[in-house]
C-alpha cells in the first residue's frame, strides 16, 4: 500500500506533509488533518488542543506523564488518548496520540514514519510513504 | 505606556534564567516578562487547566489502581463506575459500549504498571515563534 503526501511551499523551507485520519474509537468522531513529517519527533502524532477537543479525546485520555523535550530542553507536559489512525488507506491500530499545549502545526514522527518506507523528494514536491 | 510594578515571590533561580535569557537576547528584563505576559493571556488555556473538572476522576483512579495488579484501569463518570481490562482494545470497547448507551460522562485509562516518567524529543516543527 502506497500514498502521496507533498511539500507544503507556504513555508519556507517547504515542509513535507501528509494527510492522516484520525478517529476516536469511543465516539466515532472522526477528521482528516494535514500532519508535517518531523523526523526529529520521537513520538507518533502530535496534535493540537483544538484537534483534541474537536475529536473529543477527553473520553480517551491515558494517564501518562510524557514530556515534549525541545532540542534537549524546555520539558513540556503532554496528554496522551488513544485514537484509531489511517493513513495510506490502511488503519494503523490505536495509537498513543499526544496533544502539545503550545502546538500549532499537526507532526508526524518516526512512530509511525518507521513503519514506512519513506521517500522525500523536494526538487519535485513529492512525499511518498510505502508500507512494505 | 509603560508602568512601574513590583512583585513579591518571583521564583530566584528563574528570575536568574530570565535575566540570563534576555542577556542572551538582547532585550531587558522587563522587555521578557511584557512578552511572556502577552504570550500567557493570548495562548489558550491549557488541556490540563481547561480540564479541572478531570481531577475527581485522576483522585479516583489513582485510589482504585491500588493492588491491582497489571493491565489498565478504566475510571468513568467521576469515579462511579470502573474495570480493569487486558488491553487498551478492551478498555475502548467497554467504553463505547457506555457511551453508546448515553452512560458516559468523562472517562480515563490508567496503566496499572509502575508509573514511569517518559520524555519524547521534538522537532519543533509545529511550534511558532
Amino acid at each position: 500500500m502506497k500514498c502521496e503526501g507533498f511539500y507544503d511551499r507556504s513555508r519556507s523551507p517547504p515542509a513535507p506533509a501528509v494527510r492522516v485520519k484520525l478517529e476516536n474509537p469511543v465516539t466515532g468522531r472522526s477528521a482528516e488533518e494535514l500532519f508535517y513529517i518531523d523526523t526529529g519527533f520521537d513520538g507518533t502524532l502530535l496534535v493540537t488542543e483544538d484537534v483534541w477537543s474537536r475529536l473529543e479525546l477527553d473520553y480517551v485520555a491515558v494517564d501518562e506523564d510524557v514530556y515534549a523535550l525541545h532540542g534537549g530542553f524546555l520539558p513540556v507536559r503532554l496528554s496522551t488518548a488513544l485514537a484509531r489512525v489511517y493513513l495510506c488507506g490502511e488503519t494503523l491500530g490505536l495509537v498513543r496520540v499526544r496533544a502539545h499545549p503550545l502546538l500549532r502545526r499537526l507532526l508526524l514522527g518516526r512512530g509511525i514514519l518507521n513503519r514506512f518506507y519513506a521517500h522525500l523528494d523536494a526538487t519535485s514536491g513529492r512525499v511518498l510513504l510505502e508500507n512494505p | 505606556m509603560a508602568k512601574g510594578v513590583f512583585v513579591r515571590g518571583v521564583d530566584e533561580r528563574l528570575y536568574a534564567e530570565v535575566k540570563a535569557r534576555a542577556a542572551l537576547l538582547g532585550i531587558t528584563v522587563s522587555q521578557a516578562v511584557n512578552q511572556a505576559l502577552e504570550m500567557w493571556l493570548r495562548a489558550p488555556p491549557p488541556l490540563e487547566q481547561a480540564r479541572g473538572a478531570r481531577e475527581p476522576l485522576r483522585s479516583a483512579a489513582s485510589r482504585l489502581a491500588a493492588g491491582r495488579g497489571k493491565g489498565y484501569l478504566v475510571v468513568a463518570n467521576d469515579g462511579a463506575v470502573s474495570f480493569r481490562c487486558e488491553t487498551l482494545e478492551e478498555a475502548v470497547e467497554r467504553l463505547q459500549g457506555l457511551y453508546e448507551a448515553g452512560l458516559l460522562k468523562n472517562s480515563l485509562i490508567k496503566p496499572l504498571e509502575a508509573r514511569r516518567v517518559e520524555f519524547v524529543e521534538v522537532g519543533g516543527g509545529g511550534l511558532e515563534v
